[in-house]
């Protein structure tokens, strides 16, 4: 172990995260839509809007100029936008996910639209912000070209879903009631998936090697990303937990929003769905389950060796991911 | 002048003893069935209440001069110790509701010990599997001079497995629901609590906010609805977007 690691740690505690210049476009109440600033040449491709989870913030999607899935995107000449979602507060407590996906969702969709001067959009959907982006193509179809959903529950219970199996007996009203729920409590139970490796073997690798300047302050964002746990608007994640994990209503057929029956059938744009071979958290059966529930006849589902996290921030992801959806979503224009 | 005027406490004593208990009981509940067995206390206290102020005045009338002196002190022992644990008394009366409450936190603690246990349990056989698939592969493959690093590594592996496998067992499931489900309700208890010492001091409470947030959620939504029928909003939706760029 160095004996200078404190010192190194600190230093690179101060690295910056989120690699890519961009603007404000939109915003409401706490969430902001973000347009980046193209770096390249753009593709004739419709606008790119990606919806990220509630869990945890989007910066993770560029997370530093080598691990950005973003860059990757400008760099294949995407014009891209992404929903923050900001940090909910007690004042949020009554948020619901009709809320998220009639209005929020709802409004960012036409403040893209209206920047780009575009009647539909591309949307990209991020582990639960990709069910949204399911449900939403299902809801209003005219509004989304082409669907990308990367590490995205569909089937909430599949045999290999160890969080789904955990939640299953959760009594929602008592856990949740009418509060929030509580960021630091959710990553907790995250981390106690694979409690060994991420709450020790982590740790023992960063004191036993070498104190590299660069690979601290890797670890430092990744730290400081795992950590930054938002919490949760209540009602919202009682209806998520309770309609789709515990009742598994998407894949069911009998899940509503807003009184509207979410109905897959009528998902009927291209669809690239892409997940992770070692996701420990969204095992790849829960997401390519969505395959044979749409109403889409241009499906294309890529398994890729990697987990969860390394889906956006590993160098193998750096090769593959970006190029493979730039190349999908030209694909799609040029047809 | 009526010398038998303890007769109507014995008679409330015997109601509570014979009809009390059994109206408690004819609830059918299990709650019901235990606050019958508490009303009982009730019944013994009037009968000694009034065993109590007959000695008490018998050795005041009887006695010497001063004699009611000791015989009020040991009547003012009497009351403390018979009176001095309300919580002995079944939940009625003014207390009623925060005994209850103390109960149901009592439960959910001890709940919530149970799951920690059973818990506490599959943990240790998870860590004890996980241990021998370490050895066995340790000593198969006869490592000795293997690395600290690596076999730390490899002790990562067999622990996870075991604890994946543990994880997966419905009795794990099931005590963590458990678990998280026993604390859910001292946490609701707990507050419960605070919220009523923020009454007696005219604080504002957390139910008060919700049911703040909650008009204001219901309004936002009315004002939502009203601006999407509007003929603006309408006349917006035809129009259709911008053309220009691109």
């Amino acid at each position: 172990m160095s004996t200078n690691l404190p010192a190194a740690l600190a230093a690179a505690n101060r690295a910056a995260v989120g690699a890519s210049p961009r603007d404000p476009l939109f915003q409401r109440d706490k969430l902001t839509v973000f347009r980046y600033r193209p770096t390249a040449r753009p593709l004739p491709a419709a606008p790119v809007l990606i919806v990220y989870a509630l869990v945890n913030r989007p910066y993770m999607l560029d997370l530093q100029p080598d691990r950005s899935l973003i860059r990757g995107l400008l760099t294949a000449g995407l014009d891209v936008y992404l929903i923050d979602w900001g940090y909910p507060d007690g004042a949020d407590r009554f948020m619901t996910l009709q809320d998220y996906l009639e209005d929020y969702l709802h409004s960012c969709v036409a403040a893209v639209l209206s920047s780009a001067n575009a009647a539909s959009l591309n949307l990209l959907g991020v582990c639960q912000g990709g069910t949204f982006s399911v449900c939403y193509s299902a809801l209003h179809p005219e509004r989304v070209r082409n669907l990308i959903t990367m590490v995205t529950p569909i089937d909430f219970q599949t045999p290999a879903d160890l969080l789904s199996k955990w939640v299953r007996d959760i009594d929602l009203a008592a856990w949740i009631g009418e509060g929030n729920a509580s960021g630091e409590t959710l990553n907790q139970i995250f981390l106690s998936l694979l409690p060994f490796r991420l709450l020790q073997q982590k740790y023992v690798h960063l004191l036993s090697g070498p104190a590299e300047p660069q690979q601290l302050e890797n670890f430092m964002r990744m730290e400081r990303w795992i950590f930054d746990c938002p919490d949760l608007a209540g009602a919202a994640l009682r209806e998520f937990v309770g309609w789709f994990y515990q009742e598994n209503r998407l894949v069911r057929g009998t899940l509503q929003i807003g009184g509207r029956t979410v109905d897959l059938h009528a998902v009927t744009q291209p669809i690239l769905n892409l997940y992770g071979k070692r996701d420990h958290l969204v095992p790849p059966a829960a997401s390519a389950a969505l395959e044979h529930l749409t109403g889409s006849r241009d499906y294309s589902g890529h398994e890729l060796d990697l987990g969860h996290i390394g889906m956006y921030v590993s160098q193998r992801a750096q090769q593959q991911v970006p190029p493979l959806i730039a190349r999908w979503l030209t694909y799609k224009r040029r047809r | 002048m009526n010398d038998d005027w303890l007769g109507p406490w014995r008679d409330f004593a015997a109601a509570w003893d014979a009809h009390g208990a059994a109206l408690f009981a004819a609830a059918g509940t299990r709650i019901a069935a235990a606050a019958a067995a508490r009303s009982v206390p009730y019944a013994a206290v009037a009968e000694a209440f009034s065993v109590a102020v007959r000695a008490a005045i018998d050795s005041a009338s009887r006695g010497p001069a001063g004699a009611s002196v000791p015989a009020i002190d040991q009547f003012g022992e009497f009351l403390r110790a018979q009176f001095g644990d309300l919580s002995a008394f079944a939940m009625i009366g003014p207390q009623r509701l925060q005994q209850e409450r103390w109960e149901r936190m009592a439960l959910a603690s001890l709940q919530a010990q149970d799951a920690q246990a059973r818990l506490m349990r599959l943990w240790s056989d998870a860590l004890r599997e996980a241990a021998g698939v370490f050895a066995a592969r340790c000593v198969n493959s006869a490592r000795a001079e293997i690395p600290a690093n690596v076999l730390y590594d490899e002790w990562i592996v067999c622990a996870e497995d075991a604890y994946a496998r543990m994880a997966h067992t419905a009795a794990f499931c099931s005590a963590r629901a458990a678990l998280l489900n026993a604390q859910s309700r001292l946490r609701i208890e707990l507050q419960a609590l605070f919220e009523r010492w923020c009454k007696e001091l005219d604080l504002p409470t957390r139910s008060e906010l919700n049911s703040v947030h909650r008009t204001l959620q219901t309004l936002r939504l009315q004002l939502a609805r009203t601006a999407a029928k509007s003929p603006q909003a309408r006349g917006g939706t035809r129009r259709g977007p911008k053309r220009g760029r691109k």
